[in-house]
């Protein structure tokens, strides 16, 4: 009996190394690196507008807003090149 | 001939209302209706009987399987409790693309208000369990670990960005392919009729074109789900 029980722990030790901890596995990064861009490009954008919009700056914030998003957009794709990297 | 964009016309079935609200019911709603009724027909049947199952309970059983060690290895043990969610998204993004590529049928995943409208629950939902799990310390999400205090104001504007980019990079994914492929099987088809003797070199691209569409119908539904676990994996483990 207590063999069992100790074959139960090893066996449950064993099953949890595997399981925990989430290991990178293939996420098709190259079908998510144009959208992602062009996603966060849009958002900046989108963002600067509403800014003018509410403070009548017109260009202004609009300009600051497409950089700030290629900024996120590159960094973005140079996370999922760490990802793909990894796995 | 229709153009190659009639095909993502919503029609009206029939007229319904309710409470003064206009709420027809159209092509795009009776393939939704559909989609729904094949994931509740997978639920049923699976877990039936262990000596003899079915097709279809084979079918739902490996799909769950499937959808296990997704989420097991996307999010870790503690994400047993997204799988619901999950599988609820793939199966029914899943039968939406396949049961658009039956001739004559809707896709209703090629409309961007429908898969704005997922991404858009998936992202309220981890911003909801980043609060629930972290409080305020959720803040802390949109300041990379290790940087230097004087780039904070930048670095968060950068990641707010990054942050809010996710439901319209996942919306506009899923739509854009279903379009696209359908809109190309759909002018390819249509060259085989004006090139007359020589339209059988089309048939056999759009052969090819429509297995590639099969794939991505399985792929985009896949990269969805894969989307959401990574999501959901960032705000729970928070860095």
């Amino acid at each position: 009996m207590s063999d069992l029980k100790q074959r139960i722990k090893v066996a449950q030790q064993k099953s949890n190394k595997d399981k925990n901890g989430p290991k990178a596995q293939p996420s098709f990064g190259f079908l998510r690196i144009s959208i992602d861009l062009v996603a966060s490009i849009a958002v900046g954008i989108g963002i600067g507008f509403f800014v003018d919009e509410y403070f009548d700056s017109k260009p202004i914030a609009m300009i600051v807003g497409f950089f700030l998003g290629s900024i996120s957009g590159f960094l973005s794709i140079y996370r999922l090149n760490q990802q793909m990297k990894k796995s | 001939m229709h153009s190659p964009l009639h095909q993502f016309e919503i029609e009206k079935i029939f007229n319904f209302s309710i409470a003064g609200f206009d709420l027809p019911f159209t092509n795009s709603a009776l393939y939704m209706l559909l989609s729904v009724l094949a994931v509740a027909l997978l639920v049923f049947s699976s877990g039936r009987s262990i000596e003899k199952p079915g097709v279809i309970q084979v079918f739902a059983e490996k799909i769950f399987g499937f959808i296990q060690s997704l989420v097991k290895e996307n999010i870790g043990q503690t994400g047993q409790k997204y799988i619901p969610l999950v599988f609820s998204l793939f199966t029914f993004i899943l039968f939406g693309n396949l049961f658009g590529m039956i001739p004559y049928a809707y896709t209703f995943t090629s409309q961007i208000i429908l898969t704005f409208a997922l991404a858009l629950v998936v992202f309220v939902l981890i911003t909801l369990i980043g609060f629930i799990k972290h409080g305020f310390h959720f803040f802390s999400y949109f300041l990379p670990p290790g940087a230097p205090l004087f780039m904070a104001p930048l670095l968060i504007v950068i990641e707010i960005i990054s942050f809010l980019s996710r439901p319209i990079s996942l919306s506009i994914r899923l739509f854009a392919n279903m379009m696209a492929g359908h809109t190309m099987l759909k002018v390819f088809s249509m060259f085989t009729i004006s090139l007359g003797v020589f339209g059988f070199s089309t048939i056999i691209a759009t052969s090819v074109l429509i297995g590639f569409e099969f794939m991505i119908a399985f792929l985009q539904a896949y990269v969805f789900s894969v989307l959401t676990c990574l999501y959901l994996r960032d705000v729970i483990e928070l860095h």
